[in-house]
């Protein structure tokens, strides 16, 4: 009666060792992949992921794009203002909404 | 309730579970197959917005761009030395870049133009780039490139140059001298690097101008003034803070969270109707088993620690199954299928090498929404059935 107790609770036990082995295994695999993936980013300056590049659309819209920051794109339906490039903050004159405040 | 750990009950529990053979395997396959699914979705979203957060610390500080008639154009190299002027800004960096449509497999390739003389531009591609010789990519026109650049390439039969088309109607043939490392996919995969002047020899630009100039700032409570030096020396300037793309990107996210939520519900639709099926009562045999039990003289709370090991094995296995299950699908098979969701339909895509990062939050999420569930979704029939006398059980 109680090896069936044993043999699950041995299973159970090697579940949880195999997911800490996989995650140990996966650590090490991809441990210098932050290092590498950040000199490519300080090398080109250029943000986004490289996901989508068909015709209609461009890679890092942010700077593409005059008016929008991610207009037209696959990800993002623009609305404004938050998705839009152009906004007060930058000057020292207050916004619309910081004006309301 | 108080429990004590009972091999003996845990043995009973196993035997019932065995005695109801297909359908304890159908729940305990279900279980795992909706945990999976949501562990999968929401560990690839995670990764993404990880790899986007730890990529965009790298960006620089500033971008300035020209703009003429609300329109992006060329900014002039004259401005250097004035952005350099301004007390706070620690490097300005001219860049030439912009994109290359390549007809033949209807993709866009993000071609950069690098500084050679940097001192800086050898290390970082010798470090990016296997095998890579610096002094032979400086002799002779030649180019870096992703590792889905290099793949378009092939199948267009081109094997170690690319004839670019220049705005003038001419070749400009540029050799290959390296490929990206393959751990940089997600950034690296479209990209072509090469030296500035041939860039600029194949987008037509003056020598005198360049498509943007980056700031360094050290001190990033400088910024905001800066952004006002500049804006006035160059009223027509866009000025593209790294704050604004952190903001960009919490509202793409917020977006693609809605995606994730809506096939988040799905699953959480199918589970929930497992367990009201559960919920709305025991089938006969277990009423039964509860009722024979009471006979023989088992109390309540017997039967509910009995019930309570009989949902704990199938939740706990399921889940650990699922969780492993998910982290190989996603990092050892690169989520095939489901990666299709995140990357479109793109022709350029990219090795799926997402950055492995344990969320204790996320891993939380998955367990409260399927263990505790099913468990309750087996206690409560059971408690209900085992408050009823024996004998109208069995009836």
């Amino acid at each position: 009666m109680k090896t069936q107790s044993i043999t699950f609770i041995a299973l159970f036990l090697g579940l949880i060792l195999t997911l800490s082995l996989q995650m140990f295994t996966l650590n090490q695999q991809f441990a210098d992949h932050q290092s590498i993936k950040r000199t490519f980013v300080l090398f080109s300056g250029l943000p986004d992921l490289s996901i989508a590049n068909e015709a209609l659309f461009v890679r890092f819209r942010s700077y593409a794009d005059t008016f929008s920051l991610f207009s037209n794109g696959p990800e993002l339906l623009e609305y404004a203002p938050s998705t839009f490039t152009y906004h007060p903050a930058y000057t020292p004159n207050p916004s619309r909404i910081e004006r309301a405040h | 309730m108080h429990i004590k750990f009972n091999t003996y009950l845990l043995a009973y529990a196993l035997n019932a579970l065995y005695r109801r053979g297909f359908k304890s395997f159908f729940t305990f396959l279900m279980l795992s197959f909706i945990t999976f699914l949501m562990a999968s979705i929401l560990i690839i979203a995670h990764a993404i917005k990880y790899e986007l957060s730890l990529t965009i610390d790298a960006l620089p500080e500033l971008t300035i761009q020209n703009l003429q008639a609300g329109r992006h154009q060329n900014i002039s190299l004259e401005h250097l030395d004035t952005l350099l002027d301004i007390h706070g800004v620690q490097r300005a960096i001219p860049r030439v870049w912009g994109f290359y449509y390549f007809d033949n497999a209807g993709v866009n390739f993000s071609v950069m133009g690098i500084d050679t003389f940097d001192h800086q531009t050898k290390e970082h591609l010798e470090t990016m780039v296997t095998a890579f010789d610096f002094e032979a990519f400086v002799a002779t026109p030649s180019m870096v490139v992703g590792k889905g650049v290099q793949r378009i390439l092939n199948e267009n039969y081109y094997k170690d140059y690319f004839n670019f088309i220049t705005t003038e109607g001419n070749f400009q043939k540029v050799s290959l001298a390296g490929v990206f490392d393959a751990r940089t996919s997600l950034e690296s995969n479209d990209m072509i690097f090469m030296p500035q002047e041939i860039v600029r020899n194949i987008f037509g630009m003056h020598p005198q101008e360049a498509t943007d100039i980056v700031l360094r700032i050290a001190n990033k409570d400088e910024i905001a003034t800066i952004i006002t030096k500049v804006k006035a020396l160059y009223p027509s300037s866009r000025i593209i803070t790294k704050e604004a793309m952190r903001v960009s990107y919490q509202s793409i996210f917020d977006y693609k969270s809605g995606i994730f939520l809506a096939l988040f519900l799905v699953c959480l639709v199918t589970f929930l109707m497992i367990v009201y099926d559960r919920a709305s009562g025991l089938s006969s045999e277990e009423k039964k088993e509860v009722g024979i039990l009471k006979a023989v003289g088992w109390q309540i709370n017997d039967i509910l620690k009995e019930k309570f090991y009989e949902a704990s094995i199938i939740a706990f296995s399921a889940f650990l199954c699922a969780i492993i299950a998910a982290l190989f699908f996603v990092y050892t098979l690169q989520a095939p299928l489901l990666r299709d969701i995140f990357t479109g339909y793109s022709v350029l895509k990219p090795t799926f090498v997402l950055p492995f990062v344990v969320d204790i939050q996320m891993l939380s999420v998955i367990f409260f929404l399927s263990v505790p569930i099913y468990m309750a979704a087996v206690l409560i029939p059971s408690w209900k059935t085992a408050t009823l006398d024996a004998d109208e059980v069995m009836r």
